[in-house]
């Protein structure tokens, strides 16, 4: 049985009370929808584009609550709300450190999916 | 309670779609990413609770709440900022969610935006139902009522006092109930959440009547029998 290592699915399982198809659907919208969000802030952050830095974290949020990574929201919190305070090299580190880790989450994504698939 | 959702991110407008399917007494009316949509949608539907978001892309939610006029329905302001409490105060909502946030909380601000309307002559659901018994309607004060069961194409309405069989559907009685008072804890069984005696595993017990629970039910009928208790 997959055993994800980057995402913790037990909020989604309680919320889904025991409908897989709802849990099927979360996954499915933060795996459509975070890779362009992402783009968008590391395009934001590289360019020093405040205001877009902000409402894009702000975006991205929830959706890193749902698949239980709120260390990752915390990040983007700090960024939506302390552009004026970071550097930019502080900024692009928290950046690719949200990057990298959403790189594996959505590889977990993608395999929790097949098996709530084949069930 | 016909819900409508506005709220600009997807995966928060299925989640509280969930909720909303998972809560007696309230019915999903639609969802939409911002207020211009919303706007539409209030101006040609009746729409008794709206869960609003905050911070939407075309416009502040609060901003359109500037804009409905008096009769308005009741308003749950949902956002991740804290600092928009205060503010929310002035324009009378009948409660505010900060993301993310419980099952309990959510309850309590359905239960309070059921009250407000429950306290509204304009809105308030009435506190009885009529039925067709043979060829007589009849009226049931729902403060009567103990448990209704399904009977196959009937529906018995336990009372203190007699036993009603009905041609009616569990779903439309389940709309008529107010949720926090009523609850359909099983596909054949909504019970009076004040007259449970005990909860002994996966039922429950009202008078000498035992009612199973569904596995799905039961977290919500803990967390309403905690607010009762609570409040």
């Amino acid at each position: 049985m997959n055993n994800p290592q980057h995402i913790d699915l037990g909020s989604l399982r309680e919320m889904a009370r025991g409908d897989n198809r709802f849990i099927e659907k979360m996954l499915l919208v933060f795996s459509e929808n975070t890779p362009s969000l992402l783009n968008t802030l590391e395009t934001s952050v590289r360019e020093n584009q405040q205001e877009t830095i902000a409402v894009t974290a702000h975006r991205m949020q929830p959706g890193f609550h749902y698949v239980g990574r709120n260390d990752i929201r915390e990040m983007l919190h700090t960024l939506e709300h302390k552009t004026a305070d970071l550097s930019a090299d502080e900024m692009l580190g928290i950046t690719r450190k949200i990057s990298s880790e959403t790189a594996l989450i959505l590889t977990d994504i993608h395999e929790t999916l097949t098996e709530l698939r084949s069930e | 309670m016909q819900s409508l959702i506005v709220d600009d991110d997807e995966m928060v407008r299925i989640d509280i779609e969930k909720r909303i399917r998972n809560m007696p007494g309230l019915q999903f009316a639609g969802s939409c990413a911002n207020a211009t949509e919303a706007a539409g949608i209030l101006m040609n539907t009746k729409i008794d609770l709206v869960f609003l978001d905050v911070q939407l892309p075309d416009m502040n939610g609060l901003q359109l709440l500037k804009l409905l006029d008096n009769k308005r329905p009741n308003i749950i302001l949902i956002t991740s900022k804290k600092e928009y409490a205060a503010e929310a105060f002035d324009y009378e909502v009948a409660d505010f969610l900060v993301k993310p946030f419980t099952d309990e909380r959510f309850l309590k601000a359905v239960l309070r935006a059921s009250r407000i309307r429950q306290s509204n002559p304009d809105t308030a659901v009435p506190d009885h139902i009529f039925v067709r018994v043979n060829s007589v309607l009849e009226k049931i004060n729902l403060a009567d009522i103990l448990f209704i069961e399904a009977l196959a194409d009937y529906v018995q309405i336990q009372t203190h006092k007699q036993r009603y069989v009905v041609h009616a559907t569990m779903k439309s009685l389940e709309q008529s109930l107010e949720s926090g008072r009523f609850l359909r804890v099983h596909n054949s069984y909504i019970v009076r959440l004040d007259q449970i005696a005990r909860i002994e595993d996966n039922s429950i017990v009202i008078g000498d009547k035992l009612i199973p629970v569904s596995r799905a039910k039961l977290k919500l009928l803990l967390e309403q029998i905690n607010l009762l208790k609570n409040q």
